[in-house]
């Protein structure tokens, strides 16, 4: 924990020589201060609890089972292991008649339809075992441990540290100890009527290498132990100023790990929405963890891999794959807290025109409301909004205004008024309205978890509801962990009272979830009004998350800072967003707090240029920093960033499209697309864009090189030029690094062998002018001359993909030739039936031997061959021809729906 | 496709009578483009003809797509007949968004709205050229009026000195009163011991009986408003006391909101609606010194601001504040209809909200002490003591007003003066945040709209680019920046406005104003030469578009013609 330290010290002269606010420790519970897990860390007495054999009842995919413990006599526990496709396996340990909660609304709901039945069953005095696809699980009696073994070693274990443990229900006696019926936080009491309710999970990974997951934190990407310091901590809370290494945790919670060797990668997930805590410890026999609860029920999934991809499937096929983004979502969005009025507005606008950068979207934060009361318009501000957003939609861009979950408490607030009389504001412990402060100052919460309240709340996002509102106006939602200036560690007290009398304890990690789906269920209520049943894909970003926010729309990783340590942990926080499920995600460009300079403003682009979610953002009291106001060479810079996104959108949404269809991450670490390369295990700075790019970004000032860290398995060609990386395949166990100067016109990336990466190099003022523009091919070959890649359309906007209205094709370089076929459909996807008359342009070939002229032959499906004009050129559109290493093929209009074949031969020695 | 652009190509060299117009091309470049061969402008490259514009990219500048999309850095020119030429990003050639009135930009889809735009533009310039008009009639009354202006001053400057001579002997007189109060201070005091403490023994009863019945039913007593004041007031001491002492105050829960709400925000009043009160409101408690800088409500405030902010400076401490202007009155208070609804709104809602509450007091400015009930407190002596500062005060003031007064004399006005007029006046530039307040010839500063607190950008320094800007200097100290400043461009108009107030680079803020001042009889000889341009250019194009049609319909009927003659040829 150095790093920390270090920083804490850093922080702490800054707040000296300042006087700057920033992360206040103390106002934040730690293990200690959190009576449940201060009264269950490292507590082995999991030792005492046994599977009562008498008890087994198997019943196809289930087999139920009394849990007994001996330290607590006549309490029998429910114990159910379930099995479903691909070997995933659920075990439930329950209290019957507690009434604990088991959230609802995460899992898919077809999921039962897909258990499995246990094969091969068998018990005998000790454990009962069984498999189910590749995994095989054995379930020991007493003590009770559950193994889950893959390829014949175990991978996971449940108790095998005896920390497991589960505190039952109970009647007060006054001999309890202190914290078990009530406890105070800073002033805050916390009356606990069910007392001491807490589940302790113990979780080892035998042989794993390293863990990853468990967002949402600002720290490494492979996770630290924890010994001697603060356990991991999912509570999602609203962290004024988060440190850049800190296991506390964030806005967002996803209770999903992963643990990782070459050759198995294994996940584990708990669906529990209470305050949870994460001892990480590394044993010999590979990491062991402990995850305390403060209530629910265990519910917990392992998912035995073997791959990265496959687990990433897994958990898709429980919690959901990411929703399909609209073309726009995934362009650039200029935000700042605040665009101040129309005139604001319409001169940012402006400006990316004039300076001929892109971008699609423009945001309205909190104040162009009035007085915070959200979907209301100041209209001194903002007179007009409805012809604000036609004129913004006239050159096809959106805009997006926030709406948050607290509504202000005034009578003449119709939305207050409503839900108030309606009864749909969570309640305080003794039944009334919960009122607490938040920006509009006193203020009430929508109750979410109800989904009557979900529905009416839908409601308020049509049309005729939201005065000023228009059908290119998308939606952000804050402060949803939620935000409580006056609460308990600025969110709601843990005995607020939700629908069903749930205490907030039970569903606290859910509730943000709960309100970014019912906007989101707004937005495409309103869709199918405005476009019919085909509808408009929602755009709704949200601040707070859970396990499924990924079939909801896009997070950010909140307010962040100026500083280059928060460009450099913005990568390890977006790429654990991605392997626990929620690729879609973004930090905002520049730093929220504090002003960047421009070298960390430009370098910030050329990395946010590759975030899933890219915005730029500003607080409220920062300098203006729109891309043009740094001066030409920095304006020229962060054109160049922010243009290389949307000619890499193609290629994006395809990465979207496989996301929506298999769960995969966009931005990907590299140990995900090189398993068994254990030099990349911790590798946070370089990433994976897709399978296909690397990127190597700069994140220090004055830097003059990078060490990119180029796994050995592939062949990498540097993206401007197509020069290849290396020479001839390393001998394993050399140095993987490639030492690469930069400069301040971009960061290192490089096209990986063996992949194709489609392309628009026309830049434009947003995607909606791309939509009609011709496709680049970057073909860059391994080391065998071969390569894959795969081009996913559609509408860009709707939902008639999924009936099929999408073309989805394949191209695959190998013996000389591309060939262009339609891609297999996915697994449940109506196979494509959009005949696209989109068309290729260019075909960049990196790899073929130079010091040739090449020559290309098109063999359209039907019809006569024909030459392609191939000359030498740069991988990048941009680079003068002469300082390129690639054979740029002029392909005219190859349209891109059709089959065909392109044939390079070599036509001579190359002509000076 | 490509019929279309033949068309418009045969158009542009049939009404312009040049060679053959290559799309995009600037006029200036036009003979780079004629030959058979093309070079890169850059120098790059040497292409055929048939090279330019064939929707492939092969300059690294550009060069060879000045009409097409294919290259990322190319310059598009459209000439905008009938309005101003334009040129752009090839990025937009062909997007389907129609950027040049003329249409030239997009194959298809664009009509010619040059003439209409040209009509807008025209409209503006004529109304543009009658307030020039206006606002320069004013500015010759402002130059007739400075001489008066001047006397004024000079007057001021020959009475201040005695002034301030009977002010000072104020101060020697009220200072006598005073000392004579303290000779006789012991005896009064045991007389107010013996009432305080028959008071004191009353009001401990009152909140013994109060607690008891709070407890005995909460809410029934919160509904007793008078009772609930008394109850905030109590825990304001006690909250004061325990600030002072242990340094952990007991927060209520609206304080603790605004105290987390602050972390995001200076602004203290970023979450919920500003603490100020109606002044109308009775029952509201005292509102703390310094609030009249809370909603300053306009131009009726100029003079006032000056004097309070010039009390303000000395440090000194004054009762006679000026009292902040009542809000405007709204019936639907979060109604966008009314005014800066962040500020003095009342919250609609019975026993929620910001009823009763005070915000905590800025944090440079002395925390607001109720007046301590004790025995050692003398009313008659603090009211002797107060009127001798309030003279001391007086004196100040008028020190400050003689030494403004001395600087205001010697600054430069314009060559006829006329800028004299506004040296009395402020001008203010409202933003979200902050109100930039401009009164030229003395001082500018910057006043949080929330919590009132005042930052001083300088003093006036003079102007800068021939009356174009004006520069106040020597603000309050900035952290790792020259001290705080301001600067102010002036623009020509009929009245005194400021906008656009900001901080483009750190502690160095600026702010637009108009002003018939900024006026000038040469610029509106300029705005009327291009308005007289316009309407040319507009008549031009009448006859070019005439031409056009001509030469269309000639060479529709050569056309015709041909073809008649190739059929009667079968």
């Amino acid at each position: 924990m150095r790093p920390a330290r270090q920083a804490l010290a850093a922080l702490a002269v800054l707040a000296l020589i300042t006087g700057a606010l920033g992360f206040k420790e103390h106002e934040f519970k730690k293990c200690k201060t959190a009576s449940f897990c201060d009264r269950n860390r490292g507590q082995a007495r999991g030792g005492t609890y046994r599977v009562d054999p008498a008890s087994l009842a198997l019943s196809g995919p289930e087999l139920r089972a009394a849990l007994l413990n001996s330290a607590a006599p006549g309490v029998a526990l429910n114990l159910t292991l379930r099995a479903y496709g691909g070997g995933v396996v659920r075990l439930i340990v329950d209290e019957p008649g507690a009434g604990r909660y088991h959230v609802p609304d995460i899992l898919l709901p077809d999921l039962e339809s897909r258990a499995e039945d246990w094969q091969a069953a068998a018990s005998d005095r000790g454990a009962w075992r069984a498999s189910a696809g590749p995994a095989a699980v054995e379930l020991s009696f007493s003590p009770f441990k559950l193994t889950l073994s893959v390829g014949g070693a175990p991978a996971a274990v449940v108790n095998s540290r005896s920390l497991f443990g589960f505190e039952h229900r109970r009647n007060k006696t006054d001999s309890d100890p202190a914290g078990w019926w009530d406890e105070t936080f800073l002033s805050h009491p916390d009356s606990k009527p069910r007392g001491p309710e807490a589940i302790s999970l113990d979780l080892a990974f035998p042989g794993a290498a390293r863990v990853y997951g468990i967002p949402e934190r600002a720290t490494n990407l492979a996770l630290a132990p924890t010994a001697g310091a603060e356990p991991y901590r999912l509570y999602n809370l609203d962290v004024f100023e988060y440190l850049e290494h800190s296991p506390f945790g964030l806005y967002g919670s996803i209770p999903f790990m992963l643990a990782h060797r070459a050759g198995l990668t294994v996940g584990a997930f708990w669906l529990n929405a209470a305050e949870m805590f994460v001892d990480l410890e590394t044993t010999r026999a590979g990491p062991a963890t402990q995850w305390v609860a403060e209530s629910g029920a265990l519910d917990l999934f392992l998912l035995p891999g073997p791959g990265p991809a496959d687990v990433a499937a897994q958990y898709a096929a429980l919690t959901g794959p990411t929703a399909m983004p609209q073309m726009f979502a995934i362009g650039y969005h200029q935000c700042r807290w605040n665009y101040k009025d129309e005139a604001d507005v319409a001169e940012v606008d402006a400006g990316f025109d004039d300076h001929a950068i892109p971008y699609d979207v423009i945001w309205l934060d909190i104040e162009h409301t009035v007085g915070k009361r959200y979907m209301t318009w100041d209209s001194s501000l903002f007179p007009d909004p409805k012809k604000m957003q036609d004129d913004v939609a006239s050159r096809g861009r959106k805009m997006v205004t926030i709406v948050d979950p607290h509504v202000k408490r005034d009578a003449g607030y119709p939305i207050h008024k409503e839900a108030s009389e309606k009864g749909y504001y969570v309640r305080n412990k003794d039944g009334r309205e919960f009122d607490g402060w938040c920006w509009p100052g006193s203020s009430s919460y929508l109750d979410v978890t109800n989904p009557e309240v979900r529905s009416w709340w839908a409601q308020q996002f049509a049309l005729d509801k939201y005065q000023g509102s228009t059908p290119n106006l998308y939606i952000w939602n804050d402060m949803n962990e939620p935000s409580v200036f006056n609460g308990p560690e600025v969110t709601m007290p843990k005995d607020a009272l939700h629908h069903g009398d749930w205490e907030h304890r039970d569903i606290h990690n859910i509730f943000g979830y709960y309100y970014h789906l019912a906007t989101s269920e707004g937005l495409a209520l309103r869709g199918r009004a405005v476009h019919g049943s085909d509808g408009d894909r929602p755009f709704v970003l949200s601040r707070a998350f859970f396990a499924g926010t990924q079939r909801v729309g896009p997070i950010w990783t909140g307010d962040n800072a100026a500083q280059w340590s928060h460009l450099k942990v913005s990568i390890p926080m977006l790429l654990t967003l991605g392997v626990t499920g929620l690729p879609y995600s973004g930090a905002d460009v520049g730093g929220f707090f504090g002003n960047p300079d421009v070298e960390l403003l430009t370098r910030w682009y050329q990395v946010g240029a590759y975030y899933p979610f890219f915005r730029g953002h500003a607080h409220l009291e920062t300098q203006r920093r729109e891309p043009w106001l740094f001066g030409d060479d920095a304006t020229a810079r962060i054109r160049a960033a922010i243009r290389g996104r949307y000619a890499l959108l193609p290629y994006m949404y395809t990465l979207f499209r496989h996301a929506n269809l298999t769960g995969a991450p966009v931005m990907r670490p590299l140990w995900y697309e090189f398993p068994s390369n254990a030099a990349v295990f911790e590798e946070e700075a370089a990433f994976m864009l897709g399978p296909a790019l690397l990127v190597a970004p700069v994140l220090a000032a004055g830097v003059d090189h990078v060490d990119a860290p180029l796994p050995r398995e592939s062949q990498w060609y540097e993206s401007v030029s197509g020069q290849a990386m290396r020479a001839a395949p390393p001998a394993a166990g050399a140095d993987q690094a490639v030492r690469v100067g930069v400069h301040m016109e971009g960061i290192p990336v490089f096209y990986r062998g063996g992949h194709i990466v489609p392309r628009r190099d026309r830049p434009r003022r947003s995607t909606a002018q791309q939509a009609r523009d011709p496709f680049t091919l970057v073909v860059a070959l391994d080391w065998e001359g071969s390569a894959k890649g795969d081009l996913y359309v559609d509408d860009g906007r709707s939902f008639a993909f999924r009936r099929g209205i999408y073309a989805h094709r394949s191209f695959e370089f190998e013996g000389g030739r591309l060939r262009c076929a339609a891609a297999t459909a996915a697994a449940g996807a109506p196979p494509g039936r959009l005949s696209t008359d989109l068309a290729i342009e260019r075909i960049v070939v990196l790899g073929l031997p130079q010091g040739r002229e090449w020559e290309a032959i098109l063999t359209p499906a039907a019809g006569k061959p024909r030459r392609l004009p191939a000359a030498r050129g740069g991988a990048d559109a941009g680079l003068d021809p002469k300082q390129g290493a690639a054979v740029v093929v002029r392909a005219g209009r190859v349209p891109v729906g059709a089959d065909w074949e392109i044939e390079f031969r070599e036509a001579g020695p190359a002509r000076s | 496709m490509r019929a279309a652009l033949g068309l418009l190509l045969l158009l542009a060299a049939c009404a312009g009578g040049v060679a053959a117009h290559v799309r995009g091309v600037r006029p200036e470049l036009a003979a780079k483009y004629e030959g058979e061969e093309f070079t890169c402008l850059d120098g790059s490259l040497t292409l055929p003809a048939s090279a330019i514009n064939d929707d492939w990219c092969q300059c690294p500048d550009g060069s060879d797509e000045p009409g097409t999309s294919a290259c990322g850095n190319g310059v598009f020119y459209c000439r905008n007949r009938g309005h101003e030429p334009k040129v752009m990003s090839t990025a937009f050639v062909d997007d389907g968004v129609c950027d040049c009135c003329d249409g030239t930009d997009e194959l298809e889809g664009c009509k010619n709205t040059c003439i209409e735009k040209n009509a807008a533009v025209r409209e503006g310039l004529l109304q543009q050229v009658d307030e020039y008009k206006q606002a320069l009639a004013k500015r010759r009354d402002y130059a007739a009026g400075a001489a008066q202006e001047r006397k004024d001053m000079k007057e001021r400057l020959g009475s201040i000195d005695s002034d301030i001579e009977a002010a000072g002997k104020e101060v020697v007189r009220l200072a006598g009163e005073r000392d004579a109060l303290i000779g006789t201070a012991e005896e009064r005091r045991a007389v107010r011991q013996e009432k305080l403490r028959a008071e004191a023994a009353q009001r401990a009863a009152e909140e013994a009986e109060t607690k008891a019945k709070a407890a005995a039913d909460a809410e029934k007593a919160a509904a007793a408003a008078a009772e609930q004041q008394q109850q905030e007031q109590e825990q304001q001491q006690e909250q004061q006391q325990q600030a002072a002492g242990e340094g952990e105050a007991e927060e209520t829960e609206e304080e603790r909101g605004r105290r987390i709400a602050a972390q995001w925000t200076k602004d203290p009043a970023a979450a919920g609606a500003a603490a100020s009160k109606p002044s109308g409101d009775a029952a509201a408690p005292a509102a703390p010194e310094g609030g009249e800088a809370q909603a300053a409500g306009g131009e009726e405030g100029d003079k006032g601001w000056l004097q309070s902010t010039w009390s303000k400076l000395k440090g000194a401490v004054s009762g006679e504040a000026p009292s902040p202007p009542p809000p405007p009155p709204c019936d639907e208070e979060w109604d966008a209809s009314c005014p800066h609804p962040e500020e003095g709104e009342a919250d609609a809602e019975e026993g929620e909200g910001d009823e009763g509450y005070s915000p905590a007091p800025d944090d440079d400015e002395e925390p607001f002490t109720p007046a301590q009930e004790d025995a050692d407190s003398d009313p008659e002596l603090e009211g002797a003591n107060s009127a001798y500062a309030a003279a001391e005060e007086r004196v100040t003031a008028l020190k400050g007003e003689k030494e403004l007064l001395q600087r205001q004399v010697t600054f430069d006005y314009g060559a006829d003066d006329a800028w004299l007029a506004l040296s009395r006046h402020c001008a203010e530039a409202r933003e979200p945040q902050y109100t930039y307040r401009l009164c030229l010839f003395d001082r500018a500063a910057q006043v949080d709209n929330g919590a009132g607190h005042e930052t001083n950008l300088g003093k006036w320094r003079g102007f800068e680019k021939g009356y174009t800007e004006g520069v106040f200097e020597n603000g309050d100290w900035c952290h790792q920046a020259p001290a705080r400043s301001m600067r102010v461009t002036f623009v020509c108009g009929t009245d005194e406005a400021a906008w656009g107030g900001g901080e483009p680079s750190t502690c160095a803020y600026a702010a637009t104003m108009s002003t018939p001042a900024a006026c000038k009889e040469e610029q509106l000889k300029a705005l009327e030469d291009r308005l007289a341009a316009l309407i040319r250019e507009e008549e031009e194009l009448a006859g070019e578009i005439a031409a056009e049609e001509a030469a269309r319909a000639a060479a529709l009927k050569a056309q015709r013609e041909a073809a008649e003659a190739a059929r009667d040829e079968l």
